[in-house]
């Protein structure tokens, strides 16, 4: 649990970073029409096997060799917040085939954290030494805005 | 060489109305942290020290133990399932539960000396 959704984006698009992805896609859905927040960060990085996958999400960081080591920290914490504020979460991954990660939540639960500063995490993510491609969709019920770093780059 | 300052959480426990949850529950405190944001007492909870929480979600014994936290104190009379007190007794985490508010808790905690 972060005080912000944008911190949550971060802290799980860092796992791409980690797993030599290329390209991280983040996509959040904001409808006040049907009360849902949905995010979703996917990536084309190593992936993991089903028992990482399940290390992360059930046993997570507690496990003695990661002790310490607070890896997959970030989607026990985005589970928790996700579920606190009546949503689902759902990892998709395979080795080699990237990994994806839903979060939902009502956007009207009064413990869901506000989006919070996405700016500073499409920047942070975009001025990372490893080359990764950022992708941004955001929608609301009346708005689109998407961004893209290769965009970025090729006009730089 | 520094030594630090430590607390028995038992000198402590009946003061804050407090029963244990796991089997162990001695913990030698270095001080105390009260918050509900895991990612806050990651950042500003160190170890040895009582944390107190309303939150009893099994992430609670990661953060903790990453920590190393000394003992977590749940309020409101909140208790956490058994299978996160079975991770707590596995990781030699100590869980307490009391009746008080994070407020009175710590009051009595002050009052008690750990300060």
């Amino acid at each position: 649990m972060f005080e912000e959704l944008s911190q949550h984006i971060l802290d799980i698009a860092m796992n791409s970073l980690s797993a030599n992805a290329k390209q991280v896609q983040i996509s959040i859905l904001e409808s006040r029409k049907h009360d849902w927040l949905v995010l979703r960060v996917r990536d084309d990085g190593r992936g993991m096997d089903a028992a990482t996958l399940k290390r992360v999400l059930t046993n997570h960081w507690s496990s003695k060799p990661q002790r310490r080591k607070p890896v997959g920290l970030g989607l026990a914490l985005l589970q928790q917040t996700s579920e606190m504020c009546g949503g689902h979460f759902h990892v998709q991954s395979a080795p080699g085939r990237g990994t994806s990660v839903t979060a939902s939540m009502r956007l009207s639960h009064i413990d869901r954290p506000p989006l919070g500063d996405l700016n500073t995490t499409i920047l942070a993510l975009c001025a990372t030494d490893k080359k990764m491609d950022v992708q941004l969709n955001y929608r609301s019920d009346g708005q689109k805005f998407s961004f893209d770093s290769r965009e970025l780059a090729t006009k730089g | 060489m520094k030594t630090e300052k430590t607390w028995k959480l038992s000198s402590v426990l009946a003061a804050m109305k407090a029963e244990p949850l796991t089997n162990r529950a001695e913990a030698d405190l270095t001080g105390c942290y009260i918050s509900d944001l895991l990612s806050d007492v990651l950042a500003h909870a160190s170890h040895g020290m009582l944390w107190i929480t309303i939150q009893t979600h099994r992430n609670v014994i990661s953060c903790a133990t990453t920590k190393d936290i000394g003992a977590v104190l749940f309020v409101c009379g909140r208790k956490p399932d058994p299978g996160v007190v079975a991770e707590a007794d596995a990781e030699g985490i100590v869980l307490l539960s009391t009746k008080l508010a994070a407020y009175e808790a710590a009051g009595k905690l002050w009052e008690s000396g750990l300060r």
